[in-house]
């Protein structure tokens, strides 16, 4: 009675063991074989584009072995000094996916410094993604309504995004302004820093600091000195 | 030892406040719960009380009293109030489930903090046993926690009776691996074991 | 497989061992707690010495002493203690092993009883009975299965023609070169060497005339 339960433990353990063993061979073939494809486009990148019927039949080989066509077009465009419009429609179609994983942590505000490892962070593409390539995958999103735009706070830029396209409404100015104090404040802002810069009165102060608390742009911190409230914006915690 | 090195995100004063955004208090609730995990973990802490006191590490020649707190941050002047520590404690209790009430009748007893599973701790424990030939035999608690010539793996050493408790009861009996014989002196305490 | 382990049983022998096993814990924890006991009378007759109190210091050290003797007591007991666990441990590991001999000796005398002689002699005759039965229906339907005995002389003729195929050429060396070697070592050594010299000589003769 009691050795089969032994029996069961040891079982269980080799065939854990096997599949593991299997598991990594076939993850071993499969970015074998992703890679073969990528090379592959590469070279006949063109006949890709041409032939409806190629693409369509090398489209449906990516997506069985777990290959975003969309990435690979990344990969493929990025080597040309002339990056095309390809290589920026799938670029924004990273960016979406970065600001929808980091949306519950910095409220829909991510900073460029943040957003560019993140795109980079591809073990595919050799090429530096910068600035300017963000800028312009954006124009690409735009088209699809302004749920993202570019602030430039302080001569750093900033990518906003919220779901709802349809408030149009964004960053106001005033939120802005809370975030530039935020860069010069180390990251913290409260209300009296808001009137001696800006004159606000506190009723002003608390519309706009309650919205961005809202919308996740800022943590609250009430253990300041002298209990005054201190708001701080969550991108200290990666820089 | 070293003291214990405390992630970035320790010394960001919003931390200590509860934040009134449920999608970021969530995000905040998940950090504290990963913080008291490595915390306890990297002083093999068993049980910690709601506000944060230390109540049982293996390490016996640790002094949890100069144990840098959990929940206070000196170099940035800021501490969790009770009221929050208790909602991060159920967060880790109920969402996390990394985390139990010693005594589920009085929260205040403290809690068992599981930075490793129930059901690994009596992997550990079964492995031992049975890599010593003891299976079958009857161990008493002091032979299977503190004997210091039964070569007792160093993770076993000055095990946490309560959490040896949960082990037993929750895992071990269960999977009928294990039968528990209560101690002489006191009824009411577990003083032996026999593990098969 | 699928059903619910059952939780094993305690017995009443585990629960002396385990009576024991508590005492043993009491005896290792008492003298855990003696030694620091002697440790720290030790460091006060040293603090007393320095002082200059000699009683104080001597009444220390009495005292610690007294503690020594204790400890080493409590290792006899624990001594004592921890054979006997051992023992009964042995005991049981020894009753198992009768209980497992007392088994297999029922299986054998069962499977003895079984193979009684009568029994098999029995089987034997009636194989043999079943045995004849076929050969009498076989020649009754003329297919005994042997050879007629023109057929069996044909076979014997066969088997001598091979016999001197294979063996006749091979024998005849054979049974020379036996000869040859049994008869030379019997020979005795004195008479041997004349003829080895003579062979020598008759070999030798063709080359080197000289020497002869």
């Amino acid at each position: 009675m009691y050795t089969t339960g032994h029996d069961r433990d040891a079982f269980s353990r080799l065939g854990k063991q096997l599949s593991d063993i299997h598991s990594s061979q076939l993850s071993t073939q499969l970015s074998v074989f992703q890679s073969a494809l990528i090379n592959f486009a590469n070279e006949h990148g063109e006949d890709i584009k041409q032939n409806l019927e190629f693409r369509s039949k090398f489209t449906e080989l990516c997506s069985s072995v777990g290959l975003d066509p969309l990435e690979l077009s990344i990969y493929t465009n990025s080597k040309d000094d002339k990056r095309n419009n390809n290589f920026y429609i799938s670029l924004s179609v990273r960016i979406v996916e970065v600001c929808q994983e980091t949306r519950d942590l910095n409220g829909g505000l991510i900073s460029f410094k943040e957003l560019l490892p993140q795109l980079q962070n591809n073990v595919n593409l050799h090429s530096k993604i910068t600035d300017t390539d963000v800028t312009k995958a954006l124009e690409v999103l735009a088209r699809l309504g302004n749920g993202y735009e570019v602030l430039t706070i302080h001569g750093k830029n900033w990518l906003k995004f919220s779901l709802a396209s349809t408030s149009s409404s964004g960053f106001t100015t005033d939120q802005r302004k809370v975030y530039e104090v935020c860069t010069f404040m180390g990251g913290q802002v409260s209300y009296r820093l808001l009137r001696d810069n800006y004159g606000w009165d506190k009723i002003r102060c608390k519309t706009v600091l309650d919205e961005m608390i809202m919308n996740g742009f800022l943590w609250v911190d009430n253990q300041g000195v002298n209990g005054e409230l201190h708001f701080w914006e969550p991108s200290w915690i990666s820089s | 030892m070293e003291p214990y090195e405390f992630p970035k995100i320790h010394s960001f004063p919003p931390m200590y406040t509860q934040q009134p955004n449920a999608t970021i208090l969530d995000n905040q609730l998940g950090s504290w719960c990963d913080i008291i995990l490595s915390y306890c973990e990297y002083y093999k802490i068993s049980s910690i009380t709601l506000t944060g006191t230390v109540i049982y590490s293996q390490f016996d020649d640790l002094d949890i009293t100069q144990l840098p707190p959990v929940f206070e941050n000196k170099a940035i002047d800021r501490a969790v109030n009770d009221e929050f520590k208790s909602t991060i404690f159920r967060h880790l209790i109920h969402k996390s489930k990394k985390a139990e009430y010693i005594n589920a009748k009085s929260p205040e007893a403290g809690v068992l903090i599981y930075w490793r599973s129930l059901v690994d701790w009596a992997n550990l424990i079964h492995d031992f046993v049975e890599n010593t030939g003891q299976s079958g035999t009857v161990l008493t608690v002091y032979e299977l926690t503190k004997s210091e010539d039964s070569g007792l793996p160093a993770d076993l050493k000055n095990f946490d009776y309560n959490m040896l408790v949960k082990v037993l009861k929750n895992v071990l009996i269960k999977q009928g691996k294990a039968q528990i014989l209560m101690s002489e002196d006191d009824p009411e305490q577990i003083g032996g074991v026999k593990i098969v | 497989m699928g059903q619910q382990p059952s939780t094993p049983k305690i017995t009443a022998q585990d629960r002396a061992i385990f009576q024991m096993k508590q005492q043993r814990d009491k005896l290792k924890q008492y003298q855990k707690r003696l030694n620091v006991v002697v440790l720290r009378q030790t460091n006060l007759a040293k603090e007393a010495l320095s002082k200059g109190d000699k009683e104080r210091a001597l009444f220390y050290l009495r005292s610690k002493k007294q503690q020594q003797s204790v400890i080493s007591k409590t290792y006899e007991q624990l001594d004592n203690l921890e054979n006997l666990i051992g023992t009964i441990e042995f005991k049981l590991i020894e009753k198992d092993v009768v209980y497992g001999l007392t088994q297999g000796n029922q299986v054998l005398q069962k499977l003895n009883t079984e193979m009684s002689v009568d029994k098999i002699d029995k089987l034997m005759d009636e194989v043999e009975d079943e045995r004849l039965k076929v050969d009498e229906v076989s020649e009754i339907l003329g297919t005994k299965n042997a050879l007629s005995n023109s057929e069996e002389l044909e076979v014997d003729e066969e088997f001598e023609r091979m016999d001197r195929e294979i063996n006749g050429t091979v024998q005849l060396p054979d049974v020379a070169n036996d000869t040859h070697k049994v008869s030379f070592p019997e020979t005795p050594s004195t008479e041997l060497e004349p003829e080895e010299a003579q062979k020598e000589e008759q070999q030798n003769t063709p080359n080197e005339p000289l020497v002869a």
